[in-house]
Parts: structure tokens; C-alpha cells; sequence
């Protein structure tokens, strides 16, 4: 896509410069033309937020910014703060992660699109407003808009921030990670609604699938530079800094399973359903689920079909309302089943240091007393198995990256060999390269021999990684089982 | 506010109407239990007091050594041989009826004696406490505004200053220096509206110290929130930000701080009326917990109970309306 007319936005030699002195963001040069959607990839701290924010002007008071940055042919890098308000909603939209987050929840969904034009003093056109909704997708735009935001689906909600965003035609919208709080069905939907609100687009995302998909053009970030500047089949076919072959290994196929699942299961669920306040509640309908030694199943459903239910189904946290579950006893034993959690930071202790979050489950009942030195030995030995043999044991989890947080959880759960692993969205977190990390990491744990069960919303993960996936269907109330073909 | 486009109401909508209702109807419901419980507890002061409640009811009469003859019969009258639910439905019809027995000294009506002081005590603690939210609202609406400015500072010592000293502490700085020093006001007070202005600034000075900075951090959270961040990328200002997203957001926990506070209001009102010799209900009430003058003690301990419960339910419905969340059936 090209155009003779003015960028819509246009970066040379950007710069973003904190009052410590740390420079997140060093000389970054692309300009986004008029109708284009142009996407900044990364990993986690690589500066694609820094970007984001800057080209905001919400950089923060004690940050500086260096080099020029036009917007629609005026330069803002040195504006002042009246200058910025003046030209946000006009010249330059944005569209943030999580559509409940960016919502007042005390204010209906329509009043959050009025903002746009009132908060410049612009009469609101209703109207238009409710037209505007129609054609990106929402239905019955004329009362929903009267709802409070935590009524409305993430897609939908989503659907007003974009309607929001565009309502004054700025020529440029940001979108930082504009689908990462949706399930996956929802968010090429809302990519495309994105697309179609008919400003140039600077997607923001470390989802390199999703980014292939969709833009015109990609710019690669790491740490803090711009490596990489290259259209998605060029980037695909050709990629040529190191950084960028790292992001695009996530989408290359796990290795081959070493083991052959056992027929026999380990756990066993039949008909088994949960339902609060006398059934007026259900958690979760009947479910028929069986999980042998060394197998993995993946388990996906919209919010609400009780995922998180099963799960505490199968780790015995919950009993069943209804229908029965059979247990292998060697799930009786304590540190049997052992959990990996979606937020790898809020699962670990934050003053321990990791070596004893990751030894943790040796000091359960049953496990044979060690001293502190065997215990750390057994955990560095762990963290050698998940690649973290150069992080100093005695670190606490802050100092770590998310990626890494979350290879101390698998390190944890995996020390006592436990039969069976439960992990609810362990890669949500997490940039491309860590989620290839982790998920190659669980398989291993599968190759030796532990069950395991996976509740993730991204389908390509399950896909690569499970055996089989079952499908909560909220609708149905149905459980459904599909298998992958892998061989 | 905007105009609307037109009004299309859904079943969807009428129900989310009943669930404004069904909601109210809830706290309403859960208000009344909690004044019962009140009620049962205050009654339960007198027969669970040690000591024939006849022998000191004789007592207060003046008798003070009763024949068995004359405590049967004021047993019979008090009708302490009916059942103790039957002897609670009665006192309660009688409270109902604003009747508070005799009071043990004075034989008086308790109802009319207290009558006499309460509006004095309405007076100070009304304007004490209007004073506290305006001086908490303002406070914390320019700290937020002033973040890590002068004004913020200035405000903050003035929090901390007042959250640590109790309130006599203010109470006897402003006697001495304000009243006694500058002649402003009266050292004996009448009960005018211009006399309760200096003790209830102070009072409402104090108590705004620790509701500001309740609504302050509230404030900065809310200004700190995702919601201020995506109004400020469409152009709001910061001011437009803190009135129309923080405020709304963060006051719930502020009004359920003042509603909670309003019966420690009134239960500590005796000490502050002492300081500032106010003649309002305190003094009156010290006395009677002296002389265990138990009809007394439990009609100021029922109002304190009984406003508290009104306010706390006050703050739910203010609540329920403010929150579309909370008046949602299914969560």
C-alpha cells in the first residue's frame, strides 16, 4: 500500500529517555502511510508500550524524548502538555489491552463513546454513534449502549474502545495488544473491525501469529531498537536479524512425542457437574473426562463454561455435585497433582528467594526430610532442567522476567515428579519465545511420564502441544472431544 | 449529561429496573433485621442488669427499703412475671410509641428529657459533620489535583497531624487559644447555631483528616486506572478526569467510612460535649451511666444503634445507584 500523500505518522530516530538515565527506546525510525496497518512486534520489555505511549504523549513527566515524531505532518516530540490534549482523539486514537479495564465501570458503554466528543466540547451525535457500532459489528447498538460495560462481551466491548477511538477520524490509531484480554475466536473479528474503522493502523503486539495475519507491513523490536522493518511474507520467508528467527521459532512444531500415552487412566470423570445454591447455579455441567499417565489434554471454552470448575474438579479442591470421579491412588499421595498458574509473578512468593518456591513441594508430607543444602541442590538442578542454570537461585521473583517466573512454576511443579500436572492458561502471560519455551518445557514433563491438563484460550498452543483438546461449550453445555492428528 | 437518542427500553433494560428495585428492597430488608437485633440487645441491658430490676425502680421512687408487699407489686406493675417475648413486644410497643419509661432519678419521661437536649446535640454533630465532608471532599479533590505539589504536601502533613492526635486534643488547643485567647465564641455555650460553629469546625476538622486521605489514595488510584489512561488518549483533561471517572469511583468507600462513623459520632459525643460544655445530650447521659439510670442508657444507646443502621443503609442505596454492578441479579 503505498501513498503520495502525507504519512499518517511518522517516527525518525525516536527516542525515549527516563529520569534514571535508561534509554527503553533508542533510535527508532517507520512511518505508517495513510490506510496502512503497520505492526510493531516484540517480546516483553522490548519497548513496544514505551513506543506506544510516547506516540501518546502520556511518556510521563520525567521522561524525555529525542529524535522528531510527526503526526499527520505536525511534529509533536517537544509539544506541550495542552498541545497533546488538543491533538489526542484528532489526530491520533488509541485502543488499549483490555476493554473492561479501559471502561469506567460506573458509566454506561455509550457515554464511554461520547467521551470522545465531549471532552473537546463537540456536541454528540448520537446517531452516528449507534451507526458507527452497527457497521463494526455490534447488534442492537441502540439499547446496548445504555448498558453498563461489565454486561457487554469482551469482543463486543472492544468493538465501542475502537468506535471510541476513531469517533473524531483521527488518520492513525494505536492498538496495543488490542486482542491479548479476548478469546481467540473473538479476536480476528475484532482485528478486522480494527481495520475496517478506516484509520492507519500501528498494531502493537508480541503475538507474531496474529501480526503475520494482519498487517501490511512488521517492524521487529528488540531491546529497544528496531532491528527489522519487512513485509509479512518477506518476514516469514527471509528474516534476517537473530531476534526475529527467535520470535518466529514460537510457530514451528514442538518435537514429536517420545511416548506413547498409557491406555489406562489415571483420573476419571463421569458425569461429573458442580452446581451451586441447590442447582440453581451450574458450574459446570455434567462432564465425562479421562486423563492417562503421560498424556496431555488441552481444555478450552468461552469465560463462564467452567474451566477453572473442572479444574478444581480434577485437583480435588472441589466435589462433585454430581455424577462420580474415579482416582488412581496414586494420586492420593500429597504433591500428586501439582498446579501452574496463568500470573507466573502472583504465584511465587515475592520475598522467597526462587530456589525455595521452586523446592517447595519436597517439604510436603510423605517427601523424605532434606537438608537446605539438598533442598537447593535439588533446585538448581531443576532450574538447569528448564534453562534457567544462569539465574542466580537466590533471586526473588521481581528480578526475573515473566518468562522466566513462569520456568520457575513448571521447575516447581515438576520437582516431586507429580503424576499428574494442572496448568490454567500458563502461557497468557507470556511473549512468543517464552510461550515456545514453556510449552516445549510441558511436553517434556509429559515425555516423562505425567499427565497433563492444559486450559488455554490460544488454539494454535493446544493444538501444538495436547494430544487431544476438550471443548466446554457454554451454549450446549456439552463437553466435546476433539483429537489432533500427530505423528 | 448528553441527550439521549431515543429511548428504546428492552426487556433487558426493565429488568435491569427491577434489579434497582430488587436490590433496594434487599438492603431495606437487611436494614430492618439489624434494627431488630438493635432492639434486642438494647432491651436485653435491663434484665440482663445485675440486681431486681423492682428494687431499683422502687429505689428511684425514693423507697429505700421496700416491704416484699410493695416490690411484688411493682414487679407486677414493671410485668416482670410475663414471659421475656412478651415483655419485649411490650417494651417495643412502648418505644415505638416513643416511650421510654421513667428514668430511674429524676422520674421524669425519658423521651421528654431527652427531647430537650437532643437538639442541641443534632446541632454540634450536624454541623460537625457537615463540615468534615466538605473539608474531606475538598481536600482530597486538590491533593489529587495537586499530586506531589505543594498543596498535596501541605495536606498531607495536615492528615497525618490529625489522624494521630485524638479529637480533644484540637478541642482544648481551640478553647484556649480561639475562644478563651480570642474571645471567639463562648465558653458556656447556648445552643445557637453561631455557638456550635467553632467546636463543630473542629470536630469536623478532625474527623476529615483520616477521610481525606481515604479519599485521596482512592482518588489516585482511580486517576492511576486504565479508564483515566484511555479518556486521557481522547483528549480529556486531567481535572474532567478526577471529577466525572475518579470521583464517582472512588467515593464508595469514602461514604461507607462516613456512614460507619456516624455512630461513633453520636456514641462519642458525651466527650465532646464535656470539652466544649455544650448542653446537649452528653452530660446527661454521663450522668445516667453513673447512676446506672438503665431506661436512659438504653433510649441513647437505641438512637446511636438506630442511626447507624439508617445511615449504613443510606450508603447501600447510594450504592446500588451508583454501581450498575451491584444492583445486577446474576452476580
Amino acid at each position: 500500500m503505498t501513498s503520495l500523500a502525507k504519512p499518517a505518522l511518522s517516527c525518525s530516530g525516536l527516542s525515549v529517555r527516563y529520569p534514571n538515565g535508561s534509554m527503553p527506546v533508542r533510535n527508532v525510525s517507520f512511518s505508517v502511510a495513510a490506510g496502512e496497518c503497520f505492526a510493531l512486534l516484540g517480546g516483553s520489555g522490548t519497548g513496544k508500550s514505551t513506543i506506544a505511549r510516547a506516540l501518546l504523549g502520556l511518556h510521563g513527566g520525567g521522561s524525555r524524548i529525542g529524535g522528531s515524531l510527526q503526526l499527520d505532518g505536525v511534529d509533536m516530540a517537544q509539544a506541550s502538555k495542552a498541545d497533546w490534549r488538543r491533538i489526542r482523539g484528532h489526530k491520533i486514537g488509541f485502543v488499549a489491552q483490555n476493554p473492561w479495564v479501559s471502561c469506567d465501570p460506573l458509566r454506561p458503554v455509550g457515554d464511554h463513546v461520547a467521551e470522545a466528543w465531549r471532552c473537546h466540547g463537540l456536541p454528540v451525535r448520537w446517531a452516528e454513534i449507534v451507526a458507527r457500532l452497527d457497521r463494526l459489528g455490534v447488534p442492537e447498538a441502540a439499547v446496548r449502549i445504555h448498558a453498563p460495560p461489565h454486561t457487554w462481551s469482551g469482543g463486543m466491548l472492544q468493538r465501542a474502545a475502537i468506535s471510541a477511538a476513531t469517533a473524531l477520524t483521527p488518520p492513525i490509531l494505536v492498538a496495543d495488544e488490542p486482542t491479548s484480554a479476548l478469546d481467540a475466536d473473538r479476536a480476528q473479528s475484532v482485528i478486522q473491525a480494527l481495520k475496517s474503522a478506516g484509520s492507519a493502523i500501528l498494531l502493537i503486539s508480541h503475538d507474531i501469529d496474529l501480526v503475520l495475519r494482519n498487517a501490511d507491513r512488521i517492524g521487529v523490536l528488540d531491546q529497544g531498537e528496531l532491528v527489522e522493518v519487512a513485509t509479512p511474507s518477506d518476514l516469514r520467508s527471509r528474516p534476517r536479524h537473530p531476534a526475529t528467527k527467535r520470535l518466529l521459532a514460537a510457530l514451528a512444531p514442538l518435537p514429536p512425542r517420545r511416548k506413547a500415552t498409557s491406555p489406562s487412566p489415571l483420573i476419571r470423570l463421569e458425569a461429573a457437574g458442580v452446581s451451586y445454591k441447590r442447582g440453581r447455579i451450574q458450574a459446570l455441567p455434567a462432564t465425562n473426562l479421562s486423563i492417562g499417565a503421560g498424556e496431555i489434554v488441552g481444555l478450552q471454552g468461552p469465560s463462564g463454561s467452567g474451566k477453572s470448575t473442572l479444574l478444581r474438579l480434577v485437583m480435588g479442591l472441589e466435589t462433585p455435585s454430581t455424577g462420580t470421579i474415579w482416582r488412581d491412588p496414586i494420586l492420593q499421595r500429597p504433591g500428586a497433582i501439582l498446579p501452574v498458574f496463568q500470573g507466573p509473578l502472583a504465584s511465587l512468593v515475592p520475598h522467597w528467594p526462587i530456589w525455595r518456591s521452586i523446592s517447595e513441594p519436597l517439604t510436603a508430607r510423605g517427601q523424605p526430610r532434606l537438608s537446605k543444602q539438598q533442598l537447593k541442590a535439588r533446585a538448581a538442578e531443576a532450574m538447569q532442567s528448564v534453562g534457567l542454570e544462569l539465574v542466580d537461585p537466590h533471586a526473588r521473583p521481581a528480578e526475573l522476567s515473566l518468562g522466566q517466573c513462569q520456568r520457575v512454576a513448571i521447575a516447581r511443579a515438576t520437582i516431586t515428579r507429580p503424576a499428574l500436572i494442572v496448568a490454567d492458561e500458563p502461557t497468557s502471560a507470556l511473549d512468543s519465545p517464552s510461550i515456545q519455551h514453556v510449552s516445549t518445557l510441558l511436553r517434556q514433563a509429559a515425555d516423562h511420564g505425567a499427565a497433563l491438563l492444559v486450559v488455554s484460550h490460544d488454539q494454535g498452543l493446544l493444538a501444538r502441544l495436547a494430544d487431544r483438546t476438550v471443548t466446554l461449550d457454554a451454549k450446549n453445555l456439552q463437553a466435546t472431544t476433539s483429537g489432533h492428528t500427530q505423528d | 449529561m448528553g441527550h439521549g437518542p431515543e429511548q428504546v427500553i428492552s426487556s433487558d433494560q426493565i429488568k435491569r429496573r427491577g434489579g434497582l428495585m430488587f436490590a433496594a428492597l434487599i438492603r431495606l430488608g437487611q436494614a430492618a433485621l439489624t434494627a431488630l437485633a438493635a432492639c434486642v440487645i438494647v432491651f436485653a441491658l435491663l434484665p440482663l442488669a445485675p440486681g431486681d430490676p423492682a428494687n431499683r425502680v422502687l429505689l428511684a421512687r425514693g423507697v429505700e427499703t421496700p416491704t416484699p408487699a410493695e416490690i411484688e407489686a411493682t414487679r407486677v406493675e414493671l410485668g416482670l412475671y410475663d414471659p421475656m417475648p412478651v415483655q419485649f413486644i411490650n417494651w417495643l410497643g412502648n418505644v415505638m410509641q416513643g416511650d421510654f419509661g421513667l428514668s430511674f432519678t429524676s422520674q421524669a419521661s425519658v423521651t421528654q428529657e431527652i427531647l430537650e437536649r437532643l437538639p442541641a446535640t443534632l446541632i454540634l454533630l450536624g454541623l460537625a459533620l457537615g463540615f468534615s465532608i466538605v473539608f474531606s471532599l475538598s481536600f482530597a479533590l486538590i491533593a489529587a489535583g495537586f499530586r506531589d505539589r505543594w498543596p498535596d504536601h501541605l495536606i498531607r502533613i495536615y492528615t497525618q497531624i490529625g489522624a494521630a492526635f485524638p479529637t480533644f486534643v484540637f478541642a482544648l488547643l481551640a478553647l484556649t487559644f480561639l475562644i478563651v485567647g480570642f474571645q471567639m465564641g463562648q465558653v458556656l455555650a447556648d445552643v445557637t447555631w453561631q455557638a456550635a460553629l467553632i467546636p463543630a469546625f473542629i470536630i469536623g476538622l478532625d474527623r476529615a483528616a483520616s477521610w481525606t486521605q481515604l479519599l485521596r489514595a482512592g482518588l489516585l488510584q482511580a486517576m492511576a486506572s486504565g479508564y483515566a489512561d484511555v479518556a486521557r488518549t481522547r483528549g480529556a483533561s486531567e481535572g474532567r478526569i478526577l471529577l466525572r471517572h475518579a470521583l464517582p469511583n472512588a467515593i464508595l468507600p469514602f461514604l461507607t467510612a462516613i456512614g460507619v462513623s456516624i455512630g461513633a459520632l453520636i456514641g462519642g459525643a458525651p466527650l465532646i460535649e464535656a470539652i466544649f460544655t455544650w448542653p446537649g445530650l452528653g452530660a446527661y447521659v454521663l450522668e445516667a451511666l453513673s447512676a446506672r439510670n438503665y431506661p436512659v442508657i438504653q433510649a441513647y444507646v437505641l438512637i446511636a444503634a438506630l442511626s447507624y443502621v439508617a445511615a449504613a443503609l443510606l450508603v447501600d442505596l447510594a450504592a446500588i445507584l451508583l454501581d450498575p454492578r451491584l444492583r445486577d441479579p446474576s452476580k
